[in-house]
């Protein structure tokens, strides 16, 4: 939950948000990012029980931000990425939300 | 050493005196750094429960309608100082600092609080052990000790200077007079209470 999820919905991004956030469509990723310190098999429980996904795909994700330093673990609204940016704060990972692309 | 088995009522965890002593240490030091500037803003959901069986955070914020409250402080808070403190509460934005100070202002007392429940859960817990030797923890203590476990290696993390996989490395190699060899071997221990709690649990 965030304040941006609590404002009236007809009135986005009018006062909180600068010109660029207009676009409601706009999709908004999450990144976790490489650390040393998070352990692979607790870094791959987190992304399993956060978002759900299969052990596999939370494996390949885990891998992904071990080798190649981040990924993109999670998509959607802006709001959704501040909720789970925030989740995986609570856990101790490493993560921010940037527009995707 | 440390003894965490999967049962039917959750994970059970064996620790000695001088383990219960360690995590309690490390929970007063974790809570000590998270108790910082922004105390006065710590939602009620996150202060310990008075008496008997606490609920857990995430139960008490349902019950109290607090889980779908923001706690937005009055001024900016500002980035910690702390290395360490700036790990366990980073910035949500990595290249929009104004976005990432809208984002700590409105989350960072509901994340701080999230954490110092946490220690609450683990310092019960190991009430509980010093007392029996054992306890069994449900679903949400597990958690909450992950996440404690978590916060305290990456405070020895940042205070050990581990920055990369080939610091942590180079850690390995020092004298057991070095200063910071027992920190070390806290934080080396912390991997296998982790471990064992992830090997009793499912996701």
């Amino acid at each position: 939950m965030n304040a941006m999820s609590s404002a009236p919905a007809q009135a986005p991004a009018q006062v909180e948000r600068p010109e660029s956030d207009v676009r409601p469509d706009q999709p908004w990723v999450t990144i976790v990012w490489d650390d040393p310190v998070n352990l692979m098999d607790y870094v791959t429980y987190v992304f399993q029980k956060l978002f759900g996904y299969p052990k596999p795909k939370a494996q390949r994700l885990m891998m992904q931000v071990h080798v190649e330093g981040r990924a993109a673990v999670s998509a959607g609204s802006r709001e959704q990425m501040e909720n789970d940016v925030q989740r995986l704060h609570a856990y101790g990972l490493w993560a921010t939300l940037q527009k995707d692309g | 050493m440390a003894q965490i088995k999967r049962t039917s009522r959750g994970a059970r965890v064996r620790l000695e005196g001088n383990e219960v002593q360690l995590l309690g240490q490390l929970a007063d030091e974790v809570d000590l750094l998270l108790s910082g500037n922004a105390d006065d803003a710590t939602p009620p959901s996150a202060r310990p429960a008075p008496s008997g069986e606490p609920a857990s955070p995430d139960e008490l914020a349902e019950l109290t309608g607090l889980a779908g409250l923001t706690w937005p402080t009055a001024d900016e808070v500002e980035v910690p100082d702390d290395p360490a403190l700036r790990r366990l509460l980073p910035d949500a934005y990595r290249d929009d600092a104004e976005a990432a100070a809208e984002f700590r202002r409105y989350t960072d007392a509901t994340l701080r609080g999230g954490k110092r429940a946490d220690v609450t859960v683990v310092r019960q817990g190991l009430a509980s052990i010093g007392a029996a030797g054992e306890r069994v923890l449900d679903d949400a203590q597990v958690q909450a000790w992950l996440r404690f476990l978590t916060d305290a290696r990456l405070v020895l993390a940042s205070r050990l200077g581990i920055e990369t996989a080939s610091d942590a490395e180079a850690l390995e190699a020092l004298d057991a007079d070095d200063p910071r060899f027992m920190a070390y071997a806290v934080y080396e221990w912390l991997v296998s209470v982790l471990g064992g709690l992830l090997g009793a649990i499912d996701a």
